[in-house]
């Protein structure tokens, strides 16, 4: 049979076997993994994909070793098998590990492997940026965790309250400051990537109404973090600044509160429950549509109550301070909003069963382990409604009752269905099905034993065991309910042993998964097994939800590489860029293949926080230079390249230019979206800077000199001059006036660099001293904060003056001075911010 | 200062100190208020403030219910919710209905979190 070719004209070249098998060798060489030690430069999203879930359950499972310590510990009264301070490094790296190193980088490592296949991609548009992400969390986390070995690890609880945490925190504290700020950074660069991924990278034809649901959850969960993550690294940044400086932000006799540091840790630590929540039960809403074998009962409903839940999320953070003391009208109002939570969370659980009734369900170990989370996770919902009620909250605080009701929601919404997702995309990761068998097995010995050990929890919390304590007497009446929990932690850890050995069992079996083992009708089962390096053997028009189910000839198109890209002409790695709202394409997009500068500005990044861990810091000076130094290398060889030619034919008649600048190109999306996280870190700070107004009858404080409004004054009007030079040699760049543009972009450099010792000279010819009250120290810090962002534009500016001259930036190819243009936009608005702030306000206070 | 409390611990807030656990909710002018008015004042000239702000953000969300109420249309696959049609125009009803029922969503939320402030008289 003859089909109609690609333009529309003539036969179609696809009919050929002999193209096709020239085309898929080509795809084959352009996306060939590196051998030998160059397999770790990859920068593929199927190898960093599965280095990421791999590294992030073996935290997990590190976690879980503690969490068995701890249950051992206190199996028996008066337990001596860990010491005190020993049984507090245990808990609290059990805490932090299981929620920063399992809980948020499991859902980024599912969505790097996961995304691009769920949307017919080749990989997600900044693979290094995965890479480097990937790597930065992997030291982060080997720091973190390996402190433990040294006597070294926190010991503060996962929340690291001041002023616990200041006076015997330690080193301890520190590694955890440190080294999760660098892991947050990894967070929010794979927090770009999957959102810049979901709006430009969706195949041609894929409506927003069309979008897989796991692709609308990481669309939201990836806002979630731009906006959560930052208040925690504006905090980690203050909690630093006192621990190595003394500046007394949580110093309550120097004008400080430690209350300040539970604002800023729990406006980041709510929306992060849900930020673990969220993404795994976006891989419910791919599970149950194909065991039930039908599409989704009320798909819109699930996207409007996913919202809904991301948006209520971030005002309910101070129901973790009910008993604070804060006054009744904050307990009314959030235990209201904790409420309102409900209601969203209740739609998604409600379409999960209702899409269940209307179908023909399937029995299989995904479902199990679906339907055990709906029922854990209900339990863990309806403990969450009672504490969310103040007074029952007075009671339950801070004892047991609290530890079951958190792991009952995080058992039950995220490693349940984490584990279902586990069982049902294995095959697309190893193109290999898990034993059934051991899967039910497995699924039992996780359910009772999860049951055994955290049901009895309540009654312990309620009989008046407070969380925390390394031992107890005898004779509270606590002896059966610890020992029955302990009992039940051993039953978890088989129930994962046999997770382990199934994995193993399987992956040394050479017995491959049919295709789309399970009948799904989802985009991302058209991939063959076991999978091809290349991904997608061609990015399919889409035209419905469950195209594998609604066209019956898709997989057979799709399989002749009838749809767009077949071919990679060039030898180079190409994925399509489409438009936010309807997918039509716009890009033809070059993605780059291993390299090895991801590692190299990770490590030389993490050499940098670690540093300054132990406070050398030339060193860490030293160690920051490298990392700037790798990462402008970085961006000098391998983004936003001149391509060969213009515009490139991608398949059925469509033609799209390869390089693309401004606000249509994924390059000035990500620096939007980076720079957004940015601004909440600053807006953070300029938040402690009136909460301190707040508390105090006078400040600024009347004996404080500075910063005086000259400084600040001058300093606004320099940088003012270097954002407009900035934005005129955009300008003329754009209409080819050589010489001009960079006249502007030098002068610019110039002004910026004024601009930072003016600002500078405010608080240090007033002699502010940070040391002496909360006052100077946050005045110092927005300064930092300013000088530290501007030093970056600066280097922006000469990044773009040097591309300028050695001709990589020309009005034709002019992507960096566009993204250094937005930089400068966000720049100038809290540098403004800072100069009102700091010098204009105390004038008026 | 709280005659009840010694301030001996940081984890609760004296009168001084109730700024910033108001100030942790949405409405920062009345957190402000508190916090500088002391625990024992009145609430009523924040109630006000708060009444007024509710009732502008009601007014503002009903009307966009309403916008998006003359708007959408039912989904042209199905005349249902499930907006499984590949065009334009059905991305758009379903971006239609997600801001209908996402301005429902925040009514509800709004009348929640504003009825604490119509049973509570002081800052205490």
């Amino acid at each position: 049979m003859t089909s109609v070719s690609r333009d529309g004209h003539g036969p179609d070249p696809q009919d050929d076997p002999a193209i096709r098998r020239a085309q898929e060798e080509r795809l084959a060489r352009v996306w060939e993994q590196p051998k030998g030690w160059r397999y770790w430069t990859a920068v593929n999203n199927s190898e960093v994909g599965l280095w990421y879930i791999v590294t992030s359950f073996a935290f997990m499972l590190f976690a879980g070793v503690l969490g068995l310590l701890i249950r051992a510990q206190l199996a028996r009264p008066d337990g001596d098998l860990l010491s005190a301070e020993l049984y507090n490094q245990v808990f609290t790296l059990h805490g932090t590990a299981m929620m920063f190193l399992f809980g948020v980088p499991i859902f980024e490592a599912v969505a790097i492997l996961l995304l691009p296949a769920l949307l017919g991609a080749r990989d997600l548009p900044f693979p290094r940026l995965s890479a480097f992400g990937f790597w930065c969390f992997l030291l982060g986390g080997l720091f973190v965790c390996g402190s433990i070995f040294f006597d070294a690890a926190p010991n503060s609880g996962w929340f690291m309250y001041p002023p616990l945490s200041i006076d015997q925190g330690g080193i301890g504290a520190e590694i955890w400051l440190l080294g999760l700020s660098f892991i947050e950074v990894a967070s929010i660069a794979a927090a770009v990537e999957l959102i810049v991924g979901v709006l430009k990278c969706r195949p041609p034809g894929m409506h927003l109404n069309l979008t897989p649901l796991y692709g609308w959850y990481v669309l939201i969960v990836g806002g979630m973090i731009v906006f959560a993550f930052p208040p925690l690294i504006a905090g980690d940044f203050l909690f630093e600044l006192e621990k190595a400086f003394d500046w007394p932000f949580f110093d309550a006799s120097r004008g400080g509160d430690p209350l300040l540091w539970q604002h800023l840790f729990w406006i980041f630590g709510h929306p992060e429950v849900y930020i673990i929540f969220l993404p795994s039960i976006a891989l419910l809403a791919m599970i149950v549509p194909t065991f039930a074998q039908r599409p989704i009962a009320g798909y819109s409903w699930v996207v409007l109550s996913a919202i809904g839940t991301g948006f209520i999320s971030f005002g309910l953070w101070a129901h973790h301070m009910y008993t604070t003391g804060m006054p009744s009208i904050s307990l009314g109002f959030f235990s209201a909003a904790s409420e309102a939570v409900v209601i969203p969370t209740g739609i998604q659980i409600f379409v999960f069963i209702a899409t269940l009734m209307m179908g023909r369900v399937i029995r299989s170990v995904p479902m199990l382990f679906a339907l055990g989370a709906l029922m854990i996770f209900v339990a863990g919902g309806l403990t969450g409604v009672m504490i969310a009620v103040a007074p029952f909250d007075f009671q339950g605080h801070d004892s047991y009752f609290i530890v079951a009701h958190l792991h009952y929601t995080l058992f039950g919404g995220m490693v349940f269905p984490l584990m279902a997702g586990f069982y049902y995309y294995f095959p697309l990761a190893f193109g290999k099905l898990l034993s059934r068998r051991l899967g039910i097995i497995a699924f039992w010995l996780l359910f009772v034993g999860f049951n055994v050990t955290f049901l009895p929890m309540h009654l312990t919390g309620l009989l008046g065991m407070p969380r925390r304590v390394f031992t107890y007497p005898q004779n509270l009446g606590w002896e059966i309910p610890n020992l029955v929990s302990s009992l039940g932690a051993i039953v978890i850890a088989a129930g994962f042993a046999t997770v382990i050995l199934d994995v193993i069992r399987t992956l040394r079996n050479p017995a491959t998964a049919p295709r789309n083992p399970w009948n799904a009708g989802t985009v991302e089962w058209m991939l063959e097994m076991p999978p091809k390096p290349w991904g997608a053997r061609t990015i399919p028009h889409i035209e419905s939800r469950y195209p594998i189910w609604d066209a019956p000839d898709f997989l057979a198109r799709y399989d002749a590489g009838r749809f767009y890209l077949p071919d990679a002409e060039e030898g180079k790695r190409e994925t399509i860029v489409t438009s936010v709202l309807d997918a039509d394409p716009v890009q033809c997009l070059r993605v780059p293949g291993p390299g090895l500068m991801p590692i190299v500005a990770a490590v030389a990044l993490a050499a940098m926080f670690f540093l300054a861990t132990f406070h050398l810091w030339t060193l860490t000076v030293l160690a920051g230079f490298v990392a700037l130094g790798a990462i402008l290398w970085w961006l000098w060889t391998g983004t936003a390249l001149p391509p060969e030619k213009p515009v490139k034919e991608i398949g059925l008649g469509e033609r799209v230019p390869i390089y693309m600048a401004g606000p249509q190109s994924v390059g000035w999306w990500a620096m939007f979206i980076t720079m957004t996280a940015d601004l909440v870190a600053y807006l953070s700070l300029v938040f402690s800077y009136f909460f301190f107004w707040t508390i105090h009858t006078d400040f600024p404080p009347a004996d404080a000199a500075g910063p005086g409004w000259a400084g600040p004054l001058a300093a606004g009007l320099l940088f003012v001059l270097a954002w407009g030079l900035t934005l005129a040699a955009r300008k003329l760049n754009d209409r080819a006036h050589i010489g001009a543009t960079r006249v502007c972009l030098g002068a610019g450099i110039l002004a910026g660099a004024v601009g930072i010792a003016a600002l500078i000279a405010g608080p240090a010819l007033t002699g502010l001293d940070a040391t002496h009250h909360a006052y100077p120290a946050i005045v110092w810090a927005l300064v930092v904060w300013i000088v530290a962002h501007a030093g970056i534009g600066l280097v922006s500016q000469g990044f773009c003056l040097a591309g300028h001259i050695r001709g990589r930036l020309t009005s034709d190819h002019d992507a960096d001075i566009w993204n250094t243009t937005l930089y400068w936009h966000f720049l100038l608005f809290t540098a403004l911010v800072t100069t009102l702030v700091i010098g204009g306000f105390p004038l008026v206070a | 200062m709280d005659p009840g409390r010694a301030p001996t611990s940081g984890r609760f807030c004296s009168p001084r100190r109730s700024g910033p656990c108001i100030s942790s909710s949405s409405i920062p002018g009345f957190a402000v208020y508190c916090a500088k008015a002391g625990r024992d004042a009145a609430l009523d000239p924040a109630r006000a403030a708060v009444l007024a702000a509710s009732t502008v953000a009601l007014g503002f969300l009903v009307w966009l219910f309403l916008g998006s109420w003359r708007r959408r249309r039912p989904s042209v696959t199905d005349a249902d919710f499930s907006f499984e049609g590949n065009t334009p125009e059905e991305r758009h009803r379903f971006l239609t209905h997600m801001s209908l029922a996402s301005s429902a969503l925040s009514i509800v939320a709004v009348i929640y979190t504003t009825i604490p402030i119509l049973v509570l008289e002081t800052c205490r």
